[in-house]
C-alpha cells in the first residue's frame, strides 16, 4: 500500500477576498505577511476587501494507486483544496496566495497558467459537481470528448472519433456511436456525469479529481458512477483519485484514506478505517454520529450543534471551538497542530495535544 | 411591529451599500452631481439669464419684474410697446444718471426675445462677446435657448419617463403576477401595440393636431411603457416563484400586500437601472421629433429647433455645433449615471479562470 | 414562436387603418388650410371624390384592405404612379446603406466586445467604454448634421457632399470614378448610421462573453487541458453569440427600413426620406404602404432572428 508520492501539497493557502465591513477589514487587515502586503499593493481591486482564508495552510500526499477522499461540510476547503491543484479559481475573488504543489517533481503553482495546460486533462483530470452545467451547451457531446483526445494525444480524427465511441460505450451509453453528435441536453443528468467521466478518462490521467460527483444525481445512480470512476484504477493501477464529497457513506466505501476539513484547515488525516473505527477530533466524532449506524436502527441521529460561522468569524484559536462539544479555554486561545497520532493518523486537536 | 422596522432596516442597508457603491464610482458620480445641480439651476434661470430684470428702481420705488409684467409705459418708455425692455431702461437709466436704476441679470437675453432691432447683422450672428453663442435665424440669443431647451428637455423627458414606467410597470407586474390568460392575452396586445412605428404615427399625430407639451407627454408615454413590462414581468415570474413569497401566502396575506410589500420592491432593479437609459432615449425623442419639426410648438426654445436651423443654414456652424455638444454633454452625463447605477444596483463579478 | 408573432399582423394593420381612417378625413382640410388658399367648396367636393374621400371611413377601409391582399397599395397622390412601385424603387438605396451599417457594426461590435472582455479592467477596456459611450451620447442625425457642417462643405472643410445617394452626374463617370463617388457619398452617412448602435452591441457582446467565461462548462474546458484561446474563442464565443445572433434580424428589419432622421438628414432619397415626405405633403396612401411595409419587415426580421435563434442554440428546435 505504501507508494510513491504522486502529489505533494506543501502549506497550500487560497484566499477569496471579498467585500467586507470596516470592522472586520480593520480585524483581518493587521496582520499581513509581506506577501499579502505586496499584493494588495499591486492590485487595485483589492482595494477595501479581506481575504477569506478558504484554504489556509494545507499540507498533504496523494500517493499513486490511492484513493483519497476530502470530507467536510459545505465551505470547509475541500472543493478550493482540489481546484487548487489544477489552479482553477474563479479570479476575481480567488488567489492562490502561497504554497507549493508538486506533481511528478514539478511545482505547479511555479508554471504560468498556460502551461498547466499541458497537465490539466492529461495528467490530471476532472469531474465536476453538476453535470447539468459542466458540459458546453452548443457544442456535441462527441466533439467534446474528441477535443480532450486530439489535445493531447497524436491521433488523426477518425481514430480520435473511435475512441470516443469506445469511451462512451465503456461508460455504458447505449448506441454511443449515433450519441456521439447529440447536444448535452438531450442527456439526463446521470448521463452527462457518465459522458463527464468518459472525458475525463480518455487521456487515463494520473491523478482524477472528483469533485463531489455524485452529489446532483439520484441516489439509485451513484454507485454506478462511483464504480465507473473506479474503472480508472483497473485500467492504470498507479493513478490516483482525489474524491471530494460529504457524503461518508461514499467514503466508506471507496477511500483508501481520508482527509477531514474544517474552517478551511486539516483537522483529521487517517486512513479509511482507522478514520471510521477510532475517530480522534471531535468533528470528526460529529460527523460520524450523523451517520446512520445499521446495528442500531432505533437510535437517534446525531447532528453537530449550530452551523458553520461566516469565514470571516472563524475564532482565532481552533476553528471549530463554536461548536464543538468538547470545548475549554485554550481552545479559543491557541490553534492546536496537526500532530501525529498513531501510524499515519493525524489530529488537530488540543484533546490530543 | 418590530418585525417591520427590522425589515426597514435591512432595506436601508442596502440602499446605503448601493449608494456607497455608486459614490465610488466617480464618473457616475459626479456626473450626477453636475446633472442635478444644472437642472436645478435651470429653473432659476430667469435670476440669471433673461430679458427681465430683477429689480428695477424708478422714481423711489421699487419694481421685480421678474414676477411680474410691467408695461413700457409705467417707466414712461415710449419707443417701446407692450412690455418694457429693460436693456434700453438700464442704458436710460445711465444716460440720465438720476437715482433711477436697473439691475439686470447676468445675461441679459431671453430665448424668445427677438432681438432684430438691436443686431447690426441680418441674423443669425456669428458668436460674440454680447451673444456668446451667437443668435438664430430670427434673431434670438442662442445661448439663452440652449439653456432653457436644457431645461425643457430634460423635464419632458423626466416626466414621460415616470409615467411611461408607472404604466409599464403596473402592467407588467399585473402580467407576471396573474399570470396565465391574462398574460397571454396581455403580452399578444403588447406585442401587437409596440410593432407600430412609433416615429411614423407621432409625426402623423403632430400632423395633424397641433403639438404642445402635454400631447407631446401623453404620445410618448403611450409608445414608452412597453419595454418595461418584458423586465417587471420577468421578475415578477422569476420572484413569485421565491420560497418567501409562498410563505407570505400560507401565511394569509392578500394579493396587495404580496405585490406591493414583496415582490415589487425586489423586482424594481431593472426599474432603475434602466432608468437613465430610458431618459436619454426620451430626449433623443424629443429632439428628434423638434429637428423634423413636429414637436413641441414654436417658439419653444428646443435643441432640435435649432439643429434644424442649422440644417438650413449650413455655413452658420454654431446653429448646429452648440445644441450638439449641449446635448452631447447631458446625454453623456446621464449615460454615464445609468453607467455606475446598474454597476451599483446589479453588480456583476467578472471572475475569470487565470 | 413565430406562430405567436403573426397574428400580430393582420390585427396591427387594422389599428394603424382605423388611425389612419382618421387621418384622412382630415387630411384634405388640412392642407387647404395650411396653404392658404380658399378652396371653393365645390372644388373641395370633386377633390374629395377624386381622392376617394366622400365615403365613409369603413367603406374606404375596406377597400383598402382588398387591396392590399392584391399588393395594390393605390397610388400616390404626389408622384401619380402605384405606391407599390414608388416604394420599391427607393428601396434599393435604404438597403444599401443599411447593409454597409449592418455589417460594419457586426464586424467592429464582435471583436471589439470579446477583446474587451478577455482584457476586462485593462487601460484599454475602460477607454474603449468611455469612447463607445460617447458614441451613444449622441444621435446618429444630429452627429450626421454636425459632420455636414464641418466636412460637407458647409463652414469648414469640403471633404464630403452635402448629401445625396451619388452625384447627378453619377451616369457619365467611368466605373472607378463610379466606384469613388458612391463611397465619398457614403462616408458620411453610415458614420451616423452606425455610431449609436456601437455602443449597444459592443457592450453586449463583453457582458455576454464574461458571463459565459464564468460557467461551469468553461472550467470543464480549462480541466481538459484546452488553451485560453480555443476557450475564449470557440467555447465562449459560441455561447455569447446566441443572444447577438437573436438580435440580428431585428436590427436587420430596422436598418432596411431606413431611418427617417438620417436620410433626411443627407438627402438620401430611401425609405426614410420617402416616408417623411409623404407625412409633409400628406401623400396618405404612400404613408399607408410604407407603414404596411415597415410592419412587414418587422415581423420578417423577428422571423430571421427566430430561425438564426434555432440554427446557433441546438436547444431550441420548431416544433
Amino acid at each position: 500500500m505504501e507508494n510513491k508520492k504522486l502529489v505533494e501539497v506543501k502549506n497550500l493557502r487560497t484566499y477569496f477576498f471579498v467585500e467586507a465591513t470596516d470592522k472586520q477589514i480593520t480585524e483581518h487587515t493587521e496582520n499581513f505577511d509581506e506577501k499579502l502586503n505586496a499584493l494588495y499593493a499591486g492590485d487595485k481591486y483589492l482595494k477595501g476587501k479581506v481575504p477569506a482564508k478558504a484554504v489556509d495552510g494545507v499540507s498533504f500526499d496523494i500517493f499513486e494507486g490511492e484513493v483519497l477522499g476530502i470530507v467536510g461540510e459545505s465551505g470547509s476547503g475541500k472543493s478550493v483544496t482540489a481546484y487548487s491543484i489544477t489552479r482553477l479559481i474563479p479570479d476575481p475573488p480567488g488567489k492562490i496566495v502561497g504554497g507549493e504543489v508538486i506533481f511528478k517533481g514539478k511545482d505547479l503553482l511555479k508554471l504560468s497558467f498556460d502551461e498547466m495546460k499541458d497537465y490539466r486533462g492529461k495528467e490530471i483530470a476532472m469531474i465536476f459537481q453538476e453535470p447539468m452545467t459542466s458540459l458546453n451547451p452548443v457544442m456535441k457531446i462527441g466533439d467534446q470528448i474528441i477535443e480532450v483526445l486530439l489535445k493531447h494525444e497524436k491521433i488523426s480524427k477518425e481514430e480520435a472519433f473511435k475512441k470516443a465511441v469506445n469511451m462512451l460505450e465503456q461508460v455504458g451509453i447505449p448506441a454511443a456511436e449515433k450519441r456521439m453528435k447529440d447536444y448535452p441536453h438531450q442527456f439526463s443528468g446521470g448521463m452527462r456525469q457518465r459522458v463527464m467521466i468518459a472525458m475525463a478518462l480518455s487521456c487515463h490521467p494520473a491523478l482524477l479529481i472528483a469533485d463531489e460527483p455524485t452529489t446532483a444525481l439520484d441516489v439509485t445512480i451513484q454507485a454506478q458512477i462511483i464504480e465507473l470512476m473506479l474503472r480508472l484504477k483497473k485500467e492504470r493501477k498507479e493513478a490516483a483519485i482525489l474524491l471530494i464529497t460529504h457524503n461518508l457513506g461514499v467514503v466508506a466505501e471507496t477511500c483508501d484514506r481520508v482527509i477531514v476539513m474544517y474552517g478551511g484547515k486539516i483537522q483529521e488525516v487517517a486512513d479509511a478505517d482507522s478514520i471510521f473505527e477510532n475517530p480522534l477530533h471531535p468533528y470528526t466524532e460529529g460527523l460520524m454520529s450523523s451517520l446512520p449506524d445499521p446495528d442500531k436502527p432505533k437510535q437517534l441521529l446525531q447532528a453537530i450543534p449550530g452551523i458553520i460561522p461566516h469565514i470571516l468569524e472563524l475564532p482565532k484559536g481552533c476553528k471549530f471551538a463554536t461548536r464543538c462539544t468538547k470545548v475549554f479555554d485554550k481552545c479559543w486561545e491557541t490553534e492546536p497542530d496537526l500532530i501525529e497520532k498513531g501510524k499515519s493518523h493525524f489530529v488537530r486537536c488540543h484533546l490530543h495535544g | 411591529m418590530s418585525d417591520k422596522s427590522k425589515e426597514e432596516k435591512v432595506s436601508t442597508t442596502l440602499f446605503q451599500k448601493r449608494w456607497k457603491k455608486f459614490k465610488s464610482l466617480k464618473r457616475g458620480y459626479y456626473s450626477f452631481i453636475i446633472v442635478v445641480i444644472f437642472y436645478i439651476f435651470s429653473f432659476l434661470l430667469p435670476f440669471f439669464v433673461g430679458r427681465d430684470a430683477l429689480i428695477v428702481k424708478y422714481e423711489g420705488e421699487y419694481y421685480f419684474p421678474v414676477f411680474k409684467f410691467y408695461l413700457a409705459e409705467t417707466f414712461r418708455q415710449k419707443e417701446v410697446q407692450g412690455e418694457a425692455n429693460y436693456r434700453m431702461l438700464k442704458e436710460q437709466f445711465k444716460q440720465q444718471d438720476n437715482d433711477n436704476w436697473v439691475l439686470m441679470p447676468v445675461y441679459p437675453y431671453g430665448p424668445n426675445e427677438n432681438l432684430l432691432d438691436e443686431l447690426t447683422e441680418i441674423p443669425p450672428t456669428h458668436p460674440n462677446n454680447v451673444h456668446f453663442f451667437g443668435t438664430d435665424d430670427r434673431g434670438r440669443d442662442v445661448l439663452a435657448r440652449l439653456l432653457y431647451g436644457f431645461n425643457i428637455g430634460i423635464s419632458f423627458s423626466l416626466i414621460v419617463t415616470i409615467l411611461s414606467y408607472t404604466i409599464g410597470v403596473s402592467i407588467g407586474s399585473m402580467l407576471g403576477f396573474f399570470g396565465g390568460k391574462v398574460d397571454i392575452f396581455g403580452q399578444r396586445l403588447i406585442e401587437i401595440w409596440s410593432t407600430l412605428p412609433f416615429l411614423y404615427v407621432m409625426i402623423i399625430l403632430s400632423s395633424i393636431l397641433n403639438p404642445n407639451f402635454l400631447l407631446l407627454t401623453f404620445v410618448l408615454t403611450l409608445f414608452g411603457w412597453m419595454g418595461m413590462t418584458y423586465y417587471v414581468r420577468g421578475e415578477f415570474y422569476r420572484e413569485k416563484a421565491r420560497d418567501y413569497v409562498s410563505a407570505a401566502v400560507s401565511m394569509g396575506a392578500g394579493n396587495s400586500k404580496i405585490i406591493f410589500k414583496h415582490i415589487l420592491p425586489n423586482a424594481l432593479t431593472p426599474v432603475i437601472t434602466f432608468l437613465p437609459f430610458a431618459i436619454v432615449a426620451n430626449i433623443f425623442s424629443l429632439v428628434a421629433l423638434d429637428y423634423l419639426g413636429f414637436g413641441l410648438p414654436p417658439p419653444t426654445p428646443s435643441w432640435g429647433q435649432l439643429m434644424s436651423q442649422g440644417m438650413q443654414n449650413i455655413e452658420k456652424w454654431w446653429l448646429i455645433g452648440t445644441p450638439l455638444i449641449a446635448m452631447f454633454l447631458t446625454l453623456l452625463s446621464i449615460t454615464f449615471i445609468g453607467e455606475a447605477i446598474r454597476e451599483a444596483f446589479d453588480p456583476k463579478v467578472y471572475s475569470r479562470l487565470r | 414562436m413565430i406562430l405567436q408573432v403573426v397574428p400580430g399582423g393582420p390585427l396591427e394593420m387594422e389599428i394603424m387603418r382605423i388611425r389612419m381612417g382618421g387621418a384622412m378625413g382630415e387630411g384634405p382640410s388640412s392642407t387647404s388650410s395650411s396653404s392658404g388658399i380658399s378652396i371653393p367648396e365645390s372644388a373641395m367636393e370633386e377633390i374629395k371624390k377624386f381622392y376617394g374621400f366622400d365615403k365613409p371611413i369603413y367603406e374606404r377601409y375596406i377597400v383598402w384592405v382588398g387591396n392590399l391582399f392584391k399588393l395594390n397599395l393605390g397610388k400616390s397622390y404626389v408622384y401619380a404612379e402605384p405606391v407599390w412601385d414608388v416604394i420599391t424603387s427607393r428601396f434599393p438605396v435604404s438597403i444599401y446603406f443599411g447593409m454597409i451599417s449592418f455589417l460594419l457594426t457586426y464586424l467592429v461590435c464582435i471583436p471589439l466586445g470579446v477583446y474587451k472582455a478577455v482584457k476586462n479592467g485593462s487601460t484599454f477596456d475602460i477607454i474603449s467604454s468611455a469612447i463607445v459611450f460617447i458614441g451613444y451620447s449622441i444621435p446618429g442625425f444630429a452627429l450626421g448634421a454636425f459632420l455636414l457642417v464641418m466636412f460637407g462643405g458647409g463652414s469648414f472643410l469640403d471633404w464630403f457632399p452635402l448629401g445625396g445617394f451619388r452625384s447627378n452626374d453619377y451616369d457619365t463617370l467611368s466605373s472607378v470614378d463610379k466606384i469613388k463617388d458612391q463611397i465619398h457619398h457614403t462616408v458620411l452617412p453610415v458614420i451616423s448610421y452606425v455610431i449609436s448602435g456601437f455602443a449597444t452591441l459592443t457592450i453586449l457582446t463583453k457582458n455576454s462573453v464574461i458571463e459565459n467565461l464564468s460557467q461551469d462548462y468553461i472550467r470543464t474546458a480549462f480541466s481538459k487541458g484546452i488553451s485560453e484561446k480555443r476557450v475564449i474563442f470557440y467555447h465562449a464565443l459560441r455561447n455569447s453569440l446566441i443572444p447577438i445572433a437573436t438580435g440580428l434580424g431585428h436590427f436587420l428589419g430596422i436598418l432596411v427600413a431606413g431611418s427617417f432622421l438620417i436620410e433626411t438628414v443627407f438627402n438620401i432619397d430611401g425609405i426614410g426620406l420617402l416616408g417623411y415626405k409623404s407625412i409633409v405633403q400628406r401623400d396618405y396612401p404612400v404613408v399607408m404602404g410604407l407603414l404596411v411595409i415597415n410592419t412587414l419587415l418587422l415581423l420578417v426580421g423577428n422571423i430571421i432572428s427566430d430561425i438564426i435563434y434555432a440554427i446557433v442554440d441546438p436547444r431550441i428546435r420548431f416544433k
